[in-house]
């Protein structure tokens, strides 16, 4: 007896060891971000909130869940659907809650890894706190985060998603968002026909080829190859619309240098993500080109061929698995 | 001789439990606001030196990058430094720093508010959730300090006056340096003397801040003053 005393002590100690183990150490199955090899690193940074399934499928969830708005109407879908880039398609302005309208255009979410700021005027630093404008704004949801994490916390479908992506299943303001931002970071675009013939996969026409040099010269600039934006804030010669008197980037920084510069939008799957400008006042990819092609300030000339050749160009930039991809749509 | 055994693993766990507990005394910071030297609760009006009834609903702060000096060296700082003060949850108004803190210090430094990197780092937990109400959304950054009340100099709305101080970019950043010299060591009592903010509001040109700017930096520099030892 007195020999087996020790040997049990030893026994309750790795029982309690594997217990404390197997509640501390939790490991839901990683998906790292996959794209380009060419591509520079991601701006994200990936060790505060490592990619998870459960913590993709928890953010999908959310996205399509109107839960998100202060009477369950509006989600982050309904101005950002995937089958058009994640813009509102034919909304010049989005329309929130009780249809109220707001005053800019509901931007492509596209490759947002690599952006560093967030909204048309750079209002927000972080892909986490990006969902907290939508869902505090009067136009848009409306709601608390404090009444979302609520409303989630009240939910058993909820608690069991936040349990599977964070190992507990209290949500919080955090995870919410680090859980959205897990969803919107892997909504990357990299497989247009541009991207393949960059690949050495299929050739330009002689249209398309000579619509990239156009594109070279005159617009990659500010929208900078591979991703079709510098990510920066720019004044594109846009009169200011007289109803919305919306200076851009100069409500943030308050230095007048920045009134009218707007955040540079990619031009992936442009196709489809009409219409365009900050405030949607284009609804035709030839009226964007238009107001481009006589642009003193800009130094911008095409000739109406040219435009027709830029044109053949931005076309390769739609990219189908990107806009048709099952792991994008409503989850079902 | 497994008996002796036995009782030295007994022996060690029990170390082991209670060692930390009783190594060194916790140090408690009690944060007790005032005006004009007298303790003040909220939705009670204080009596302004100057006639003036003003009471405060809210008041909520970030003190942040606690750090113990000894002497001029520093002794201990605290990790993950980060306290939201609310006068509304009274546990929230005293900071105790557990044990493994400096047992000898003369000086304990803070930042009101919370430092640049923070603001940038996306997404946290704990009292910097933004579920706390200290995050603005369409201006991504945290509100430092806020205070809201009435005053009868108050020209808005229902005498209603609504500070809410934050912002940190270059050139409005808020966050705010405190020094405090110290001679207790267990139960310090600091006296935050709202009636000095006061004296710097204008009520004529200031009465609501609700954005990073100007006006967020300039109020900002005024809240160490706020913040002192409470003298005996």
């Amino acid at each position: 007896m007195r020999n087996k005393l020790p040997i049990a002590i030893a026994f309750f100690c790795a029982v309690y060891c594997f217990c404390v183990a197997a509640t501390s150490v939790f490991f839901p199955e990683p998906a790292p971000l996959e794209y380009p090899e060419t591509w520079p690193f991601p701006a994200y940074d990936f060790s505060k909130n490592p990619l998870t399934k459960p913590g993709i499928a928890l953010g999908r969830q959310l996205f399509y869940d109107p839960v998100l708005s202060k009477d369950s109407t509006i989600s982050c879908s309904n101005c950002h659907l995937s089958y058009t880039a994640f813009t509102h398609v034919d909304h010049a302005l989005s329309h929130g809650i009780h249809d109220r309208i707001g005053t800019r255009n509901s931007p492509a979410l596209t490759n947002l890894a690599w952006a560093r700021s967030f909204m048309w005027d750079g209002a927000v630093n972080h892909l986490d706190m990006q969902a907290l404008a939508p869902i505090s704004s009067p136009v848009e949801m409306e709601e608390k985060i404090e009444n979302v994490v609520e409303k989630l916390r009240r939910s058993a479908g909820y608690r069991a998603m936040f349990f599977q992506a964070f190992g507990d299943s209290l949500a919080t303001g955090e995870r919410l968002l680090k859980a959205l931002a897990q969803f919107e970071l892997t909504l990357v675009s990299a497989n247009s026909k541009y991207d393949r013939v960059l690949a050495g996969k299929e050739i330009f026409t002689d249209q398309e080829q000579n619509g990239y040099r156009l594109f070279k010269n005159n617009c990659a600039r500010c929208h900078s190859e591979p991703f079709f934006t510098n990510y920066g804030f720019e004044k594109n010669g846009l009169p200011v619309d007289t109803a919305l008197r919306d200076f851009g980037r100069m409500a943030i920084t308050r230095q007048p240098a920045d009134s009218l510069k707007f955040k540079v939008p990619t031009l992936r799957n442009i196709e489809f993500s009409y219409p365009y400008m900050h405030d949607g006042r284009f609804r035709k990819l030839g009226e964007v080109l238009n107001h481009y092609a006589h642009n003193k300030e800009l130094g911008i000339e095409l000739t109406s061929n040219e435009k027709v050749d830029l044109t053949a160009f931005l076309l390769t930039l739609t990219d189908r698995t990107f806009l048709f991809n099952p792991d994008f749509a409503f989850p079902r | 001789m497994p008996t002796r055994l036995l009782r030295m693993l007994v022996l060690a766990v029990t170390i082991c439990l209670f060692a930390p507990a009783v190594q060194s005394q916790n140090i408690t910071l009690h944060f007790q606001p005032e005006f004009y030297g007298k303790n003040i609760a909220l939705e009670q009006g204080p009596a302004g030196n100057n006639g003036d009834s003003l009471s405060i609903h809210t008041l909520r702060f970030y003190l942040s990058h606690f750090v113990f000096y000894k002497n001029g060296k520093e002794v201990w700082q605290e990790k993950d430094s980060y306290h939201l003060l609310d006068m509304e949850d009274k546990n929230t108004m005293a900071i105790v720093f557990k044990s493994g803190a400096a047992d000898d210090f003369d000086q304990i430094n803070f930042l009101i508010g919370t430092d640049s990197l923070t603001n940038v780092s996306g997404a946290l937990g704990g009292d910097l959730d933004p579920t706390k109400g200290m995050y603005w959304a369409w201006n991504s950054g945290y509100i430092n300090f806020k205070i809201e009340g009435f005053s009868e100099n108050c020209p808005a709305p229902g005498n209603l006056f609504q500070f809410h101080i934050g912002g940190y970019l270059p050139p409005y950043q808020t966050a705010q340096a405190v020094v405090l010299p110290v001679s207790e060591k267990n139960m310090i009592r600091v006296d935050v003397e709202l009636s000095r903010f006061f004296e710097n509001i204008d009520w004529k040109d200031a009465h609501n801040v609700m954005s990073p700017g100007a006006e967020a930096a300039r109020l900002a520099k005024t809240l160490p003053a706020l913040f002192h030892i409470h003298a005996e």
